[in-house]
């Protein structure tokens, strides 16, 4: 185990447990507990997800020397920040693309 | 997972302009779309909410504290392979960085001071916030002393 995978595990594990827990939130469960196959589906492609942004992030947080000294939280949280926009514009443009087809 | 308390949604996704669209975008991709699409379009709707990102900057903070605490562990548990020795170095380990005395040991213990300490410096964190950390400290803990 070295420091960089293990805030990789901590801050990916803390996103999905994040996502899962607005899913499964009083609002949503009440009308989509009774989906329960659905909602396996959707939390375990969210995983796959949120595995493949956290890569991405950490590997921006190791290029500025992030892993080894803190990072000021206004700079984390802009870095974060452009690797959800970044994959929210991949998602735009491939559902843009997939509605054209 | 199914033990987990369920927090309100509003103070998952925030309280902005946007938290509404937020909230529709999730309830529409659950009803309607595959779930692989739907995972992607929540993914798209949650993922620049700012509780989120104080969630994520949170366990930034918690892994730099725990880091070494868990590297004890990880040491103990490949020479012993015993769970309890593990634990006890981590204890050993949450005292002298803290200075504070602990009368039981569970990694739950770790986390929480730790969360003490890095509100008293001035983060500002939630109830949700912390029960995800601890719930993410708790699974990455296991994860790296057993290489699961």
């Amino acid at each position: 185990m070295n420091k960089e995978e293990f805030i990789k595990k901590m801050i990916e594990k803390t996103i999905r447990i994040w996502i899962t827990s607005t899913l499964r939130s009083e609002q949503f469960s009440n009308e989509h507990l009774g989906k329960p196959e659905k909602m396996d589906k959707v939390e375990k492609a969210i995983e796959k997800i949120i595995s493949k942004i956290s890569n991405d992030f950490i590997i921006e947080l190791k290029k500025r020397d992030y892993i080894e000294k803190p990072a000021p939280q206004k700079e984390f949280n802009s870095i974060l920040r452009s690797v959800f926009e970044k994959y929210r514009e991949d998602y735009d443009k491939s559902s843009i693309e997939s509605e054209n087809k | 997972m199914g033990g987990r308390r369920s927090p309100q949604t509003k103070k998952l996704v925030g309280s902005g302009s946007n938290s509404s669209e937020t909230i529709n975008t999730i309830k529409n991709s659950l009803d309607k779309k595959e779930s692989e699409i739907a995972a992607k379009a929540i993914v798209a709707a949650l993922a620049t909410t700012n509780p989120m990102i104080a969630a994520a900057y949170t366990a930034y903070k918690v892994a730099e504290f725990i880091y070494p605490i868990a590297e004890k562990g990880v040491e103990k548990y490949e020479k012993t392979h015993n769970e309890e020795k593990a634990l006890d170095a981590m204890k050993k380990e949450t005292i002298k960085q803290t200075g504070k005395e602990i009368a039981g040991y569970t990694v739950g213990c770790t986390t929480g001071m730790c969360l003490e300490k890095l509100n008293e410096s001035g983060l500002k964190t939630s109830e949700p916030i912390n029960a995800a950390i601890s719930e993410a400290a708790s699974e990455t803990i296991k994860e790296v002393i057993h290489h699961e």
